[in-house]
């Protein structure tokens, strides 16, 4: 100012009234010129009201948010001007000894003007700022009113130090207050408890609106929630861009509406340096709204009230006017430890925000065996809240049936223990079973291959009873099984005559087949030589016990806070299943479960695996158990209504024969060198369809009669070869319903010693009669044969050992029957006691128009022809046959004679020889 | 300053829509070093003289965009141009007696050019500072071509 050396004599008062006519820069001018005018004379009041006047005219205004908005609107004047006079005025206010003036303009030059300062006069101004408010304490942030009414409004260094961003932070998850659901929908939607928060709708709807407006929105709701007496937390990371320390003191939040305890805090930051974070934190004092309007500071000595919207970068962090965040009445707090397991160094994969993992164990667990452990509960709240209310819920990653049986608690001892003063605790007991499905994991690769190894063990194999279309040709062994196929059959005694002849005519000449050797039922296991290691491997759970708690007036409002315990859970795998199998029993209601089962413990194992019978296992050995269970009844309803979904019922069935077998076979089995116990489940294998047959009873009860005593399971039968075996085979159907469509069969097979077995024994074995019984065996719509109930139905067929000696009787024999059968047939169809089958009707047709016409000129003039060709060669052949027979006759003859002469001859000359002859 | 030794001080300066400088530029052919005070002085003379420009270059039926000499304080004199816009405005204050009238039009001719020329690049926003070196380098030969 002075040191401009101005020349002032031009200012008088004629200049002064250009003034009035609007040139506002010159006015401004002068009254600059004047008023260093009378700065050189000392008069530092007049000089600095005169600057004042003159600030309209430079287009400078002192308010820090209308300069900023200036700004955006690209208005921003001559900033060298505007710095040249800020620092006139900071200089006259001083010099007046008005320092809270110069205080607000410097803190306003710099806020300002920070960007078009050098370093250097940074540097200066904050260090003058400093000084000036050491010299005259701090100044507040109010507007300061000068004598001729002129306001200077507050300026607050909302830039010193420079807020990058800006997190309101929702409390610890343990500590987080969760909205209280009534008990039955917390059971029935788990998931819904990860967003519990009531303004979720609103807050979905804000981004969009935000972003249609640049300027900030007025309010923003926090979409979680304070608690009462806790502390809160808002984070900011600030940055300092001047070139000089930065001591900021005393940053504090602002907030409106609920009371609110603010814990201010300090901090240096150096010289161009940033970002750092910063937490200000906060306790509610009250329940309700709670509005955050901004942040205090003391920086340079001087005291400002930072707001959201006038932050610089509020426009870019889209700050609103305030964050309205609700606080609830207080809540008790627990800890849940679990003092007698380790601690657990991995985390759970599981966690998420809404689970607050308290501490994280580990538990090491045989499969099958069921541990107790024991999780302590203390009650922790600062406020002394009792516990009113606390639930365990469980969160994994399983199935949610497999979940329960994992870790099950009682209730019962959580709800004894409450009401839970505070600091104090109680003990919760939950048991952790191992569950597995003791399967070894090549077992199960192989489950395809081996299901049809295993498939060709049957007892007194009994037919699929309920999936009528499976008829199982290759799992009868060496003994003479039938699946009979039971079957909606005929409805009387006679009918079943007609069904027996026609499917036989119909396979008669097709179906030849030669009797099979008996042999005993021996099954071939290839034992799981080569067990991977990865058998042994354990599998680990994750399991989180979450505990939702709630008391005292938070309760009242409806809040709970959750805190969880993470287990690790880690199942050794102790018995497992390598191989399986079902084998008849000497009844046909039981059957025998083979188990080849697998000790993958490093112990010494004795396993109980049914009634006074257990086995001990060496480690890592494999052992052959077999397991007598009753096998699965029959289902009546089922039975009734398979026929049209026969796969979803082979799932359902399987589900029920899981079911019955479960309950039957316990595997208990002890480790003994420890005193770990355990059960063992079979629940898990997967029982294909034909070891499925076995196990479920038969609905069709046989008897198989050989030769017409009764067939005995494991009895060996020796028949010479040739000789006719006669089977009889009657069905009797003992479930609740008719069967339809049943085909009844005998098949053979030849046992090698090898264990393979031979299905091609057509060469082998003859069957006379049929083989293959059809009951309704085509199906029309109109026609349902139906088997009543109790009826026995019997097929006899005759088999034979032969050799072609007997063929032709039997053959003959055979011919006799099935004709008889024909007619009788025929006559019941004609006297309307049977349903006439057309198909069988176009067999017979066909069969009577391939016999030959005898009554055919040209058949019998060639079966002559035939005749006396063979005739001829007869005749030929005994001609022949005499000549020949002649012929040796006479040189016979000759021979004898010739002899004679020679001797007759020697002896004596006088007598004659004897001649012979013979006549022809 | 007052006129000792030869040669005499310029002050150049382009002003924008909202009274800002877009360009500033300081030329002297005195030997003397200048001072920083000067500038600021400067700075407020031809601030206050925007009001005549927009005075003379409205009110009068002046068709020439050079305005001459508009002002005068003290020893300094104020030429001015306005550019076709009208929100553009070139100031020169000069302390020099004798200059030609018509080597101070040519100088804001030319001026007038090669600021055309940089508003024709897409990237500059019209009204803020121009920041190029080579344009200063342009301008700074302009005035030793035709400032004495």
């Amino acid at each position: 100012m002075g040191k401009d050396k101005k020349p002032v004599e031009s200012v008088d008062d004629s200049t002064f009234e250009r003034t009035n006519k609007g040139s506002h820069r010159q006015a401004a001018f002068y009254r600059r010129c004047s008023a260093l005018e009378a700065a050189r004379e000392s008069d530092w009041e007049k000089c600095y009201y005169l600057l004042i006047e003159s600030l309209s005219g430079y287009g400078l205004t002192l308010d820090p948010i209308e300069y900023e908005k200036r700004i955006s609107e690209r208005r921003m004047g001559w900033a060298g001007i505007h710095v040249q006079v800020l620092s006139d005025l900071v200089r006259s206010a001083t010099e007046m000894g008005c320092e809270q003036l110069a205080i607000r303009h410097l803190s306003f030059l710099l806020q300002c003007f920070c960007e078009i300062l050098t370093r250097q006069e940074k540097s200066d101004f904050a260090r003058e700022l400093e000084s000036l408010g050491s010299k005259c304490g701090e100044g507040a942030p109010v507007n300061l009113t000068l004598d001729n009414g002129f306001t200077i409004p507050s300026v607050n260094l909302t830039k010193f130090p420079m807020v990058s961003s800006l997190k309101i932070q929702n409390l610890f998850a343990s500590l987080r207050p969760v909205k209280l659901k009534p008990k039955s929908m917390d059971n029935l939607i788990p998931t819904s408890a990860s967003s519990p928060f009531i303004f979720t709708p609103i807050q979905m709807s804000r981004p969009s609106s935000r972003r249609r407006s640049l300027t900030s929105p007025a309010v923003q709701n926090m979409d979680f929630k304070w608690i009462q007496g806790e502390t809160c937390q808002i984070t900011l990371q600030v940055s300092n861009y001047l070139p000089v320390e930065l001591q900021v003191n005393h940053i504090a939040l602002l907030t409106d509406g609920v009371a609110f305890q603010t814990y201010p805090t300090s901090l240096t930051l150096p010289a161009e340096s940033g970002p750092f974070p910063i937490q200000l934190t906060g306790t509610p004092l009250n329940s309700g709204k709670l509005d955050i309007l901004g942040y205090s500071t003391h920086v340079l000595g001087v005291k400002s009230d930072c707001r959201w919207p006038h932050l610089p970068n509020s426009s870019r962090l889209k700050l609103p006017a305030k964050y309205v965040v609700e606080v609830i009445p207080p809540l008790p707090l627990i800890d849940i430890s679990a003092p007698d397991l380790p601690k657990s160094d991995t985390f759970t994969s599981l966690t998420t925000d809404n689970n607050a993992i308290m501490s994280n164990v580990s538990l090491t667990i045989y499969a099958g065996q069921t541990k107790t452990c024991s999780i302590k509960v203390t009650n922790n709240s600062p406020n002394n809240d009792v516990i009113e209310i606390i639930s365990v819920k469980m969160i994994s990653k399983l199935v949610k049936d497999i979940e329960t049986n994992l870790v099950t608690w009682n209730d019962n001892d959580l709800n004894n223990c409450l009401p839970l003063p505070a600091q104090s605790s109680f003990d919760f007991d939950i048991k952790v079973y191992g569950i597995s499905d003791f399967l070894s994991p090549s077992t199960k690769k192989r489950a395809s291959s081996f299901k049809v190894k295993s498939a060709s063990v049957s007892g007194t194999s009994s037919p699929v009873p309920n999936i009528a279309n499976i008829t199982n040709t290759n799992s009868l062994t060496g003994s003479p099984h039938h699946h009979p196929s039971s079957n909606t059959a005929g409805d009387s005694g006679s009918s079943k005559r007609s069904h027996i002849l026609g499917s036989a005519l119909a396979n008669f000449l097709s179906e030849l087949q030669v009797g099979s050797s008996n042999s005993n039922i021996k099954r071939k296991y290839d034992l799981v030589n080569s067990i991977n290691l990865e058998e042994y491997q354990p599998r680990v759970i994750e399991v989180i016990l979450e505990f939702e708690y709630s008391g005292g007036g938070g309760l009242a409002s409806g809040y709970c806070r959750r805190s969880a315990i993470a287990i690790n859970i880690e199942i050794i795998p102790s018995v497992l299943i390598t191989k399986w199998d079902v084998l008849p029993a000497e009844m046909p209601s039981h059957c025998y479960l083979v188990f080849d089962v697998l000790n993958a413990t490093n112990y010494e194992m004795e396993l109980n695996y049914s009634e006074n019978k257990s086995i001990l296992i060496e480690p890592r050995e494999t052992c052959r158990i077999p397991v007598p269970v009753e096998r699965v009844p029959l289902m009546n309803e089922e039975s009734s209504l398979n026929k049209v979904k026969n796969s979803k019922n082979g799932i359902s069935l399987l589900e029920r024969c899981k079911h019955h077998l479960v309950n039957q076979v316990n595997l208990n089995w002890s480790l003994l060198t420890t005193d770990i116990t355990g059960v063992a489940f079979m629940s898990e294998i997967p029982w294909t369809g034909d070891l499925l047959d076995h196990i479920i009873m038969s609905s069709v009860q046989w008897d198989v009669k050989v030769n017409g005593n009764d067939l005995k399971i494991e009895e060996d039968l020796n028949f010479s070869i040739g000789e006719a075996i006669m089977l009889t085979i009657s069905v009797t159907n003992i479930s609740g319903n008719s069967l339809r469509d049943v085909e009844l069969w005998v098949s053979c097979f030849q046992e090698q010693q090898n264990g393979v077995k031979n299905y091609k024994v057509d060469m082998k074995r003859s069957i006379l009669g049929s083989d293959r019984v059809y009951i309704d065996e085509v199906r029309i719509e109109c026609y349902f044969l139906e088997i009543i109930n109790n009826l026995i139905y019997s097929h006899e067929l005759g088999m034979v050992l032969s050799q072609r000696v007997n063929n032709q009787l039997l053959g003959l024999k055979g011919l006799y029957t099935q004709l008889s059968s024909i007619k009788k047939y025929l006559e019941l169809v004609v006297e309307d006691k049977l349903p006439r089958n057309n198909a069988i009707i176009y067999l017979l047709q066909d069969i009577f128009n391939l016999l030959p016409d005898t009554m055919s000129e040209t058949f019998v003039k060639s079966v002559y022809v035939k005749t006396n060709d063979q005739m001829l060669v007869v005749y030929l052949a005994s001609l022949v046959r005499s000549v020949i027979a002649l012929h040796n006759l006479i040189n016979n003859k000759i021979t004898n004679r010739d002899a004679e002469k020679k001797e007759g001859l020697k002896d004596k000359n006088g007598e004659k020889p004897v001649d012979s002859k013979k006549s022809p | 300053m007052s006129l000792i030794g030869q040669g005499s001080n310029y002050y150049f300066v382009i002003v924008g829509k909202s009274d800002n400088p877009i360009f500033e530029l300081e030329y002297t052919t005195k030997s003397t070093e200048k001072s920083s005070e000067n500038r600021n002085l400067s700075q407020f003379i031809a601030h206050s003289s925007l009001d005549l420009i927009d005075e003379s270059s409205f009110s009068a039926n002046n068709s020439n965009m050079y305005l001459k000499v508009i002002d005068k304080f003290n020893e300094y004199y104020v030429t001015a141009f306005v550019c076709a816009s009208s929100t553009v405005k070139f100031l020169l204050l000069h302390d020099a007696n004798k200059i030609e009238d018509a080597s101070l039009r040519a100088f804001f001719t030319d001026i007038y050019e090669i600021y055309c020329k940089f508003t024709l690049n897409t990237f500059y926003e019209l009204h803020t500072p121009i920041r190029s070196s080579v344009f200063e380098k342009k301008a700074l030969a302009l005035a030793k071509k035709y400032l004495p």
